[in-house]
């Protein structure tokens, strides 16, 4: 059963960003708060909410519409999957997306997409982000 | 900087508007933090101009392994205290570290006064002196709403900025005043907003949206699943997550340790309406991170303020850990947890350091009784247990209205000194005491720690530690820890990870990051700090045989009972001793 | 003698907040007792996980450390140390 990620409770969210650390170490090999596929931020400073921005693997992806090269493909369960040889780099696809879920590496040219891998979910302290069976 | 072999620093001169940047391979032999902190403080310093002078540094820096391993994540910031005179440092969590590290900063050092009211910004690709006339005088949490809005940086901060700032008591100048970072940490101790508030600094905003190449990639990633580990499944760190730092109310009021009623007492009978449990049964919301860490600390506590008649409510939240408690709670003889929220919110908005205020106001409350001073210099009657007239003298303290609050602002000691009642104004060397009263550890710690905080050297650790008492050994483990903890403010760890970051771990880390470090090479990293500490604090003209402790320390009984003013004498002599050989001799 | 415990000790003495033992010579003795009921090596676990213990509210390093001399009527708490915060 192919998987997606999931932000599912919000509300206990310590605003720790080991995700966004996680993610940018493990699957880009970079320290960093930009290369990461999953974003915290807050509504409106500290005393507002957490929000969790990242793809929500749509079942017909808008980030791949615009796509001039064909370098996004769907995934299995949602979303898309990237294939870097074949990007130019337009940021067609950073525009699409309907939640601003794609963030863009600049040192490479390539937009930064989650493929749900799940590695944020295994070092979020509270829980707070799961991969959960995909509804497609 | 991470995988260079040179310290950035960024020099900023607040009049001209100038900057400059240096890369500096002579400070890596004070790996980070503290260490270069206090390198570049005393390259700095101008110990023949007075301390508010205009050319005097400020100095802000993260340590060797901030935010890439988890509970790495504090600034440092060094200062001349306006409080004590003398060596002035302080540490904050939240946001700061991080963006600093992401902007490409190890250091910031600030110098001049700029010439209108002002604040800075500091981003990966720029750095501005702004205008802050209009937000000159804002309380804490208007001053956030605005910058956050100004520093926008095409609509992508979010996450990677950081904000500190002050409130009015630093703009007016108050000896305490403290630095709020990120709305729920801060800078608070020994007054380096009112450093901030003379050099016609607001607030500093610090964005970074750099990316580091991490050249160890396996080894990183190994050793970072251990710590996380270590971090959140193992019992290390429980307690912090649980109900908080407030867990100490209940060993040190139990032990005889817990300052009441401005130290009258040594425990309080109603500390079971005020203990960790309480405040997270009635009042805790939400728990939050630094970010770097998972443990998530920081309690939010909540109450309920009915501000006006017709049911008009509003939701008041802060920040609380132990030391707050203690000091606008117990040391005031106040039990209610939602009067205790009132009086940290109060604290926040005028941008007070919250342990200064809370053992002033103790101080003032016992010299009223006893006729040092009458309700002519105080306005309001200051009562132990009676939160409402404190209320009011705090906004009174942060505005200086009065003659009386104008002295109050510079301290208890200099209040003392000019209306009496010494004995039992609770600072030492100026700083006015932390939450422990556990006997010759925590007094000879606070007296002879180089910026006289508890955290120096863990001082209240060796009362509560079921060894026999012995002055030589306490001395020396004194001494021992104050260099150890010179070397782990240098990565910068936060304090709480004291257990999960040994030395291996320690070497280990730093190996993942490109350093070749041994044990020996901790030690003496350690100890060369510690030197330059010294010597700052000597050139500020500060001498530890001058400290004068108050009366009420050796009259009111420690969780260790009564403690002999000679005791203490002798061991600070020895201290004394052990520092000046230690400062003249050769290695490290 | 009654010994109490308190916070996260109790996680080592089964749940148990209190217990009545017959007067022992000094605090080693004691540890000694708690390890037979509790568990081998009680000693450790303090040292290792940093409590506290007082004897009638006072600390023990002026009052003879582990060796303290316990007497019939003496009341012993065992707490988790303060720490910073």
């Amino acid at each position: 059963m192919p998987k997606m990620l999931r932000s599912i409770e919000m509300n206990k969210c310590l605003g720790c960003f080991t995700c966004m650390n996680v993610c940018a170490s493990f699957n880009h090999k970079n320290h960093s708060l930009v290369k990461s596929a999953i974003r915290i931020r807050t509504t409106g400073g500290m005393a507002s909410n957490f929000i969790c921005i990242v793809c929500l693997a749509c079942a017909k992806p808008a980030c791949m519409e615009p796509c001039p090269s064909n370098a996004l493909v769907k995934r299995d369960g949602g979303g898309v999957l990237l294939t870097k040889e074949k990007c130019i780099g337009c940021r067609l696809c950073e525009k699409a997306c309907i939640v601003s879920a794609v963030n863009f590496d600049e040192e490479h040219n390539h937009p930064i997409i989650c493929h749900h891998c799940g590695i944020c979910t295994r070092f979020c302290p509270h829980d707070c982000l799961q991969l959960i069976d995909s509804n497609h | 900087m991470i995988n260079e072999k040179y310290i950035k620093v960024l020099y900023i001169n607040l009049e001209t508007e100038k900057i400059h940047i240096e890369h500096r391979e002579d400070l890596m032999q004070y790996l980070g933090g503290v260490g270069i902190a206090s390198k570049l403080f005393l390259e700095n310093l101008k110990p023949d101009l007075p301390p508010m002078d205009a050319e005097q540094p400020i100095v802000f820096a993260i340590g060797a392994a901030t935010y890439v391993f988890p509970v790495i994540t504090k600034t440092v910031a060094m200062f001349i205290s306006p409080l004590t005179g003398e060596l002035g440092e302080s540490y904050a969590g939240a946001r700061l570290a991080m963006t600093l590290l992401m902007a490409g900063y190890d250091a910031v050092v600030i110098t001049g006064k700029a010439k209108k009211q002002s604040y800075l910004s500091i981003a990966t690709n720029n750095v501005s002196v702004k205008d802050a006339r209009a937000i000159w005088g804002l309380s804490v949490t208007e001053v956030g709403q605005y910058i956050r809005d100004r520093e926008r940086h095409k609509g992508q901060a979010d996450g990677k900025r950081s904000i500190l700032y002050i409130g009015p008591a630093g703009e007016n100048g108050v000896s305490f005043a403290g630095v709020t970072v990120d709305t729920y940490r801060h800078f608070g101790r020994l007054g380096l907003g009112a450093c901030m508030g003379a050099k016609n600094l607001k607030a500093i905003s610090v964005y970074g949206n750099r990316s580091i190449p991490i050249l160890n990639h396996k080894k990183y990633l190994k050793l970072y699943q251990q710590l996380y580990k270590k971090s959140t499944v193992t019992e290390y760190m429980a307690k912090y997550h649980d109900s908080g730092t407030p867990e100490n109310i209940m060993p040190l009021n139990k032990g005889g340790g817990l300052p009441t009623r401005n130290m009258r007492t040594n425990s309080f009978e109603e500390a079971g309406r005020v203990c960790g449990e309480s405040f997270a049964l009635k009042n805790l919301v939400r728990k939050m991170s630094c970010t770097g860490c998972p443990v998530g600390c920081i309690h939010i506590g909540m109450y309920r303020r009915e501000f006006d008649k017709g049911h008009e409510y509003e939701a008041i939240s802060v920040s609380y850990d132990y030391e707050l408690i203690f000091a606008l709670g117990i040391f005031l003889g106040i039990s209610n947890t939602d009067s205790i929220i009132a009086l940290i919110n109060e604290v926040e908005e005028y941008g007070l350091d919250a342990i200064s205020t809370g053992v002033c106001l103790g101080w003032a409350t016992d010299a009223l009784e006893k006729g040092y001073i009458t309700d002519e210099d105080t306005l309001v009657n200051l009562q132990f247990g009676k939160p409402e007239a404190y209320i009011t003298a705090i906004g009174n303290l942060a505005k200086g209205v009065n003659a009386f609050y104008q002295a109050l602002g510079k301290g208890s000691r200099h209040a003392a000194s000019i209306y009496g009642g010494g004995e039992f104004a609770m600072q030492i060397a100026g700083n006015e005491m932390a939450g422990y009263h556990t006997g010759y550890g925590s007094l000879v710690g606070a007296a002879v720690g180089a910026r006289h905080s508890h955290l120096d050297n863990g001082g209240y650790s060796l009362d509560q530690n079921n060894e026999a008492f012995d002055e030589d050994k306490y001395v020396d483990a004194l001494f021992t820890e104050e260099c150890e903890r010179c070397m782990t403010n240098s990565l910068i760890m936060c304090l709480f990870a004291r257990k999960i970051y040994d030395r291996q771990t320690i070497i280990d880390s730093l190996n993942a990051l490109g350093w070749t470090l041994t044990d020996e090479d901790l030690t003496a990293i350690g100890r060369r700090i510690y030197k330059i500490k010294l010597e700052i604090k000597k050139a500020l003209g500060f001498r530890q045989m001058g400290v004068k402790i108050p009366k009420r320390f050796f009259e009111t009984p420690s969780m260790n009972g009564i403690l002999d003013e000679d005791v203490v004498k002798s061991m600070i002599r020895k201290y004394s001793e052990k520092t000046e050989e230690f400062l003249t001799s050769e290695g490290d | 003698m009654i010994v109490m415990f308190y916070g996260e000790v109790k996680k080592f003495t089964n749940g148990d907040n209190l217990i009545k033992v017959d007067a022992l010579y000094d605090l080693n003795s004691l540890i000694d007792k708690l390890s037979e009921l509790y568990s081998k090596d009680f000693h450790k676990i303090v040292t290792e996980n940093e409590w506290l213990i007082l004897i009638n509210g006072e600390a023990t390093t002026t009052t003879g450390a582990m060796n303290t001399r316990l007497k019939e009527h003496d009341k012993i708490e065992i707490l988790p140390m303060a720490e910073t915060g």
